[in-house]
């Protein structure tokens, strides 16, 4: 009840900032980059570019509960525990990416707590990420 | 809590729920629709920390009955 009561501060909060600058509730910023370093599973070491594709760079049809933005970048989180705790145990690594400004990266807060939605070439983020 | 529909290859989150049953509801459209996506697809079920407490992969969600997982 708790977590509910602070998500829909959040949620206020977060409104109230977007309205101020004319913006609606639901709208989502993405930033470019600067420096930030974020956690990704990886599918198998030595890590692939394919690890760091989108969904729609896959081929994989876009969620109708999900704005299709999401479905254009890649999930990463704060916490590199967090990106454990989705591990499917299949043999899985966890990448450290760091997000550097001359990248070219944007990213978002999106969904959940510390998770992120990341855009950049795929060649690139694999590039600088460093198996954990 | 929340509940994840998730891409486990990469952890990529597809969407996100307030409880269980959407999710599970969604899984089901979601593996009907593309079956291809059956094995790398769960739902994860994620503390307010952010952590995903539990993962249930796309074979343990029935059509019928619950996920065999309390919510």
């Amino acid at each position: 009840m708790r977590a509910v009561r602070r998500g829909l501060r959040r949620a206020a909060e977060r409104a109230r900032r977007f309205a101020a600058v004319g913006l609606s509730g639901d709208s989502l910023v993405a930033v470019p980059a600067s420096g930030q370093v974020l956690y990704r599973l990886v599918w198998r070491v030595p890590a692939r570019e394919r690890d760091f594709m989108s969904q729609m760079e896959k081929g994989r049809p876009p969620h109708k509960d999900s704005p299709a933005i999401y479905w254009t970048g890649v999930s990463m989180f704060r916490e590199r525990s967090q990106a454990v705790s989705r591990a499917s145990g299949k043999g899985s690594a966890v990448a450290q990416v760091t997000l550097r400004p001359e990248e070219g990266f944007h990213l978002a807060k999106t969904l959940n707590e510390g998770h992120y939605t990341v855009w950049g070439l795929p060649g690139r983020l694999l590039a600088n990420c460093t198996i954990v | 809590m929340a509940y994840e529909l998730l891409d486990v290859e990469n952890g990529d989150v597809l969407a996100s729920y307030s409880t269980l049953e959407e999710a599970r509801t969604s899984l089901i459209t979601w593996v009907g629709k593309h079956p291809r996506t059956a094995d790398h697809t769960a739902i994860a079920v994620v503390d307010a920390s952010g952590h995903a407490v539990d993962t249930i992969p796309a074979s343990a969600v029935r059509e019928t009955g619950s996920s065999g997982r309390e919510q």
